[in-house]
């Protein structure tokens, strides 16, 4: 038995004037999948998204959501099921940040104590402490921490499935790559059904579990990360990897555990973490003119070794 | 605490405000030496057609009528151009406004007149006509100041359109609407004086009499109250705006 999809497209497509947007576009985003939409600006990847929670309405075609086709549900009401992040994050620049967050629940009609309950559940996920940030306006926060608590106000009414519009697209890079591995980590926890947008395939690579690519509002490419980088299906998917970078873009999805061979002889002098990737692997060894690096567990026991002809070698379960 | 003592600073000055009209209104007879100064040969210095607390009562009342009637047709004008279905009535309404502040008050009086009669309804009326545009344009540029993401975020998560409008668009505005009603209303006890020329009864009473019997005493008397009954509101907007603006984070 295959099971239902919790976002299902089918032929979907919306007309703007008489120009595509969107073009006869079929998809099915599985339960728990961090599905990312990636593509050139104005290719349809906000539209896509817009049509999902009914902020625009399909042209043709039809969305089933958890098996229900969306066209006869209550925009409102569907909403609120699903939680909706965006850049510049939208928040309320007149309610405290406590407030923001508890706004889906408090439509959906929540006790206080448990808006309040769940408001200091979602600041400690999101690492910012209840007493410091809850009382804050949004003018007085960083924009990562800003772009936290959007996060935070879009997972407030437990939704089974998440939106995200390039929430992290106009934060710094250091800001923007702590705040996707900190998306990773929550979603290891909560395990969404998350839609993600983004024009960086960087990011794409390294959050999805399987990538949507886009062109000129149609799916070019449906596969996951390693399959794409592997088989691109034209030159548009090839120049968006990056000609060149793709060794690397491929070795950072490849975790150094599946390469390293068994410890014998003297330990190397330089080491590497069990949970890094190939690409941080390479990066140490032309760092320090080596060719074989230590393998270290997260308390430091040497648990292996990784000499550069073991990159080559295809991975080991 | 350091809200509260905000607020209680700021109070001192209407306050201050209302003493000082309260001390024109009631004891202007003090003064009665003063006045005499000015007008040596009158007859009487101090206006006595009608006491000074009924004059005020009277302009109150017209100010207060005339400024609820531009404030909720204003801000209602307001909230319906800028909804989305609203947009193609946009430029007509803010013409319309603009027009509205291009007649001089004493000729929107003048043609009241015929339609309306003597005495506050057609002063209430040009009051209005004058008092609509700062409302209006203040509520336009208010609710049109709204970031639109933040607008798209209120509909992503799930607010209905009169959610998004009371819970998010008019708090925003809030501040900037304030300001207009302070001009309009400001400007709406300065003019509805003028009602006093075709027989409204008003602080602008003591003025006319005076200026028709060129007695400055009585000129001097009715402008006094009528500055200070615009300062005390003014400085009432004051207050409100700051407390409005507190509210929202926006000052400490
Ligand atoms: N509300 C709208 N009205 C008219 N055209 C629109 C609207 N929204 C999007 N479009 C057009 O649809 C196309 C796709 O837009 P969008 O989905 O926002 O692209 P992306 O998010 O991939 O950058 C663009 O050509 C854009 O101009
Ligand atoms: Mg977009």
């Amino acid at each position: 038995m295959t099971p239902t999809p919790m976002i299902e497209l089918s032929h979907v497509s919306r007309l703007f004037d008489n120009a595509v947007a969107v073009d006869d576009i079929s998809l099915q985003i599985n339960s728990g999948e961090l599905c990312v939409i990636v593509g050139t600006s104005g290719c349809g990847k906000s539209t896509t998204l817009r049509l999902l929670n009914k902020l625009i309405s399909c042209s043709s075609g039809n969305i089933r959501i958890d098996g229900e086709d969306i066209a006869g549900l209550d925009a409102k009401l569907l909403r609120r099921r699903m939680g909706y992040a965006i850049q510049n994050t939208g928040l309320f620049p007149h309610w405290s940040v406590e407030r923001n967050i508890g706004v889906v629940p408090t439509l959906l009609g929540w006790s206080p104590e448990k808006i309040k309950a769940r408001v200091h559940e979602l600041l400690e996920l999101l690492s910012l402490p209840y007493a410091e940030f809850a009382h804050k306006f949004p003018s007085q926060l960083s924009g990562g921490q800003a772009q936290r608590v959007g996060v935070a106000r879009a997972l407030a009414g437990d939704p089974d499935i998440l939106l995200m519009d390039e929430p992290f697209g106009a934060l710094d890079p250091i800001t923007r790559d702590s705040l996707q591995n900190e998306l990773l980590r929550i979603q290891s926890q909560i395990n969404k059904t998350i839609v993600f947008v983004t024009h960086d395939i960087d990011e794409a690579l390294k959050l999805a579990t399987r990538i949507v690519v886009m062109d000129k509002g149609r799916i070019v490419q449906h596969d996951t990360p390693a399959n794409l980088l592997d088989r691109p299906v034209n030159e548009f998917v090839q120049s968006l990897l990056g000609q060149n970078e793709r060794g690397l873009k491929r070795a950072s999805l490849e975790p150094v555990k599946t390469h390293m061979q068994a410890l014998s002889g003297d330990l190397p002098e330089h080491s590497v973490n069990v949970d890094d990737t190939l690409r941080q692997a390479m990066s140490l060894m032309y760092w320090h003119r080596t060719d074989i690096l230590c393998v270290r567990d997260a308390d430091n026991h040497a648990v292996g070794l990784l000499p550069m002809r073991a990159l080559l070698d295809s991975p080991t379960a | 605490m350091r809200r509260l003592l905000a607020m209680l600073r700021n109070g001192w000055v209407p306050l201050m405000w209302l003493l000082l009209l309260l001390v024109a209104v009631f004891s202007m007879d003090q003064f009665e030496g003063f006045f005499r100064q000015i007008e040596p040969d009158a007859r009487a210095v101090i206006y006595q057609r009608s006491s000074f607390a009924q004059l005020l009562g009277k302009h109150l009342l017209i100010v207060g009528a005339a400024s609820l009637v531009s404030v909720i047709v204003g801000v209602a004008a307001g909230i319906l151009a800028t909804r989305r279905w609203g947009r193609d009535f946009l430029p007509l309404v803010s013409q319309v406004a603009s027009i509205g502040q291009t007649f001089p008050p004493v000729a929107v009086l003048a043609l009241a007149v015929p339609l309306l009669g003597f005495g506050s309804l057609p002063t209430i009326f040009a009051l209005v006509l004058y008092g609509l545009l700062p409302v209006l344009r203040n509520t336009l540029a208010g609710l049109q100041d709204v970031s639109p993401t933040v607008i798209e975020a209120a509909r992503g998560i799930g607010m209905s359109p009169l959610q998004s409008l009371f819970k998010v668009e008019l708090p925003l505005a809030s501040v900037v609407i304030l300001a207009g009603i302070r001009t309009s209303v400001t400007v709406a006890i300065a003019t509805a004086a003028i009602g006093s020329t075709i027989g409204a009864s008003t602080l602008g009473d003591p003025v006319i009499a005076g200026l028709v019997n060129g007695n400055t005493a009585y000129v001097l008397q009715g402008a006094i109250l009528i500055g200070l009954l615009a300062v005390l509101i003014d400085s009432l907007f004051e207050c409100v705006q700051q407390w409005f603006a507190v509210r929202q984070g926006r000052a400490q």
